[in-house]
């Protein structure tokens, strides 16, 4: 009886053990010994064949790699053990371990190219955001505009998210100074609103100061009635009228 | 019918088709039920018929000229007007020969006075020599045939000063036939947008004339109040709301403080102003009224308290505070003390104005539809409505007499124009001509 391998029949690298006959009991023997000897033994050859695949797939792979970190950056550690244990003579892990990094390799290579129009923009932004971090003025049209309900001087969720990010960029640009102007809609007593418009400014002053910006760097206006953003008399023009808006001194 | 019954009844005849001509015009006189939870009742014009008055031009008694005689005529037909009690008969409803017609009552034809249906008739002629006028003004009641003696007299004036002369007559009339001095020659200031982003501080005599622009930048100008001879105003022409007074053609400033400095408020002495101190809290205090020093703290709630009105004996303060949510009408001592609501319908309040008599104090509200009126309410809280259904109606300001209200209107679609009105709400006439876009009427008491 032939000796059966004890792994991927598809794994042509490690050969059969040629069976020499003699008495039956011999072969008995022969048989534990092979059997023992396969239990405890790796194949006898290192899977260079796989891992030069793998190394090919993941060279393949490189020139997309930055759309693809994760996955690259698998598939080369996977490579890398699958070396490490034909060092050690561990050919059977190296092989499956090798295996493993060729199928990752490909995989990255083609999640790279999908992702690869979204991420050069990410990178292009991601590198001008770069340049203005060394000594560049903040620009204030990067500050957005927070918008209040009617008649009131609280923050909504939407404004606190906004202030949320001007805090990031104040804290970015940790030289600049803000003046935070106070608006209302056109309706109603033009004194009451000069108070109304001072209050909204100075809500978006407090919640940056929780948010930890110095409040020595951001002043505070009220312009009341008298600038609106939007001259139109709807509903929606008003909305954008009872707003703060951010000035950079 | 006896002759002289039916000489009276036509003018009677003719004065019942005027009023309900002005009926037609004037805010209704019903009662209005819901809009503030309460009956508000809106006097009418019916209780008094307008006057008929007979003004037929007048002439030379030597020197001047035609402009001057269309300029005293004028004046005077636009003062009577605005009063509100006073229906002008037009020029062409004078069928016969003026020419005949004398200044006395021997010479005057009556009887075609009262065919043409005039109660009251006003003659007068005018001497110019060497830069001066003397007016001769005189009134006649036409069913009695006499001349009525005026606290009028007519005297010399300069010729730059003769509207003002023919103001002081027409107040003369009206406190013949009221009892109380009129207001014409009186001034107002209010505000005016010239372009977006720019407001500026200007100056009339009640009816309309001798307008005159105070401001000279490129800011926005607000809030304009007389007071310590001149008019306190706040500019922006810093960068902040600072208040400034108008004096003399000239411009001081008088309170710079960090946030605001507005709504000047003068009393005998005593400037009240709403000041914010950087934005930490928003209330009115005593300040000098040439410095600007902090002399008192009137308010110190948390929410906002502003715009501050005396009562003309200068011991109390009404004013405005959102304190209970909305802002409302309070009313306090003028140290500050006894602070107290006197408005509660409605969730928007705002702009008092003490008038001269009767503690009423004229406010802006807004009702449920967002449409603003003018309302009055006393310190005990009781409230009468002045304006509804006529546009949006804001700002009001008494006159010294505290018989006429100065406010702003947007009825007519042409944006926010000036109107006057008497009192109870009658005869509510536009005074500004032309243009649009005016606020903050004020008008020196």
């Amino acid at each position: 009886m032939p000796a059966r391998p004890l792994r991927d029949p598809n794994l042509s690298t490690c050969k059969p053990l040629l069976m020499t006959w003699t008495s039956s009991t011999h072969r008995f023997l022969l048989l534990l010994a092979t059997l023992a000897l396969f239990a405890f033994a790796a194949c006898a050859e290192p899977p260079t064949d796989l891992i030069k695949q793998a190394e090919d797939a993941l060279l393949g792979a490189t020139s997309v790699s930055e759309c693809a970190e994760a996955e690259y950056r698998e598939a080369e550690a996977m490579l890398n053990q699958a070396k490490a244990l034909v060092e050690s003579g561990d050919y059977e892990e190296a092989a499956v371990k090798a295996q493993a990094a060729l199928d990752l390799a490909r995989r990255a290579k083609a999640a790279g190219e999908a992702n690869w129009e979204a991420c050069q923009k990410a990178k292009q932004a991601a590198s001008t955001d770069g340049a203005r971090k060394y000594g560049d003025v903040l620009d204030p049209k990067l500050l957005k505009t927070v918008y209040f309900p009617y008649n009131e001087a609280i923050l909504s969720d939407e404004a606190k998210n906004v202030l949320q990010s001007n805090a990031d960029l104040l804290r970015e640009f940790a030289d600049s100074q803000v003046i935070v102007e106070g608006h209302c809609d056109e309706r109603g007593s033009t004194e009451y609103n000069i108070a109304l418009g001072e209050r909204r400014s100075q809500a978006v002053r407090k919640y940056l100061m929780q948010l930890g910006i110095d409040g020595g760097r951001i002043g505070i206006l009220s312009w009341g009635e008298e600038k609106p953003a939007d001259a139109g008399a709807g509903e929606d023009a008003l909305a954008r009228n009872r707003r703060a808006e951010f000035r950079v001194k | 019918m006896t002759p002289t019954t039916t000489r009276l009844l036509k003018p009677l005849l003719f004065a019942l088709a005027l009023v309900l001509a002005q009926v037609a015009t004037n805010p209704t006189a019903s009662a209005q039920e819901g809009d503030e939870g309460i009956a508000i009742d809106i006097r009418g014009g019916l209780k008094r018929a307008l006057i008929p008055l007979a003004i037929p031009p007048v002439r030379s008694l030597g020197g001047g000229d035609a402009q001057m005689a269309a300029e005293i005529t004028q004046t005077l037909k636009r003062d009577l007007i605005l009063s509100g009690y006073f229906n002008i008969l037009p020029d062409d409803s004078f069928f016969f020969d003026l020419g005949t017609d004398g200044m006395t009552p021997t010479t005057i034809n009556f009887e075609n006075w009262n065919n043409v249906g005039a109660s009251g008739l006003i003659k007068g002629g005018y001497k110019e020599a060497s830069g001066q006028v003397v007016l001769d003004m005189r009134l006649f009641l036409v069913d009695k045939g006499t001349q009525i003696n005026l606290t009028w007299q007519p005297k010399a004036v300069g010729k730059d000063r003769l509207r003002y002369e023919v103001h002081e007559f027409a107040d003369a009339i009206i406190e013949y036939y009221t009892g109380n001095r009129g207001i014409f020659g009186t001034r107002i200031s209010f505000v005016a947008r010239t372009r977006p982003g720019e407001k500026h501080i200007y100056m009339m005599d009640m009816d309309g004339a001798n307008l005159r622009r105070l401001t000279k930048n490129d800011s926005v100008n607000l809030l304009p109040a007389f007071g310590a001879g001149g008019v306190y105003y706040t500019s922006y022409k810093d960068g902040n709301p600072n208040l400034y007074l108008w004096k003399g053609g000239s411009e001081q400033l008088i309170s710079a403080q960090p946030g605001q400095n507005s709504g000047a408020a003068f009393c005998k002495g005593k400037l009240a102003v709403t000041l914010s101190q950087g934005g930490s809290n928003t209330d009115i205090y005593l300040i000098d009224p040439n410095s600007g020093a902090v002399q008192a703290r009137l308010t110190d709630h948390w929410g906002i308290d502003t715009s501050p009105t005396w009562s003309p004996d200068c011991s109390r303060i009404a004013f405005v505070s959102d304190r209970a949510g909305g802002p409302q009408i309070y009313v306090m001592n003028a140290d500050g003390s006894d602070q107290k609501k006197i408005t509660f319908q409605g969730t928007y309040n705002t702009s008092p104005d003490w008038g001269p008599r009767d503690n009423l104090i004229a406010f802006t509200a807004r009702d449920e539809r967002g449409q603003y009126d003018i309302f009055t309410v006393t310190p005990e809280g009781r409230i009468d409505r002045l304006t509804q259904n006529q546009g949006s109606n804001e700002d009001p300001s008494w006159s010294p007499n505290g018989r006429y209200i100065v406010f702003t209107s947007t009825r007519g679609g042409a944006g926010s124009r000036i109107y006057i009105m008497r009192a109870d709400g009658v005869n509510q006439t536009m005074i500004t001509e032309t243009g649009g876009g005016f606020s903050s009427p004020t008008w020196a008491k």
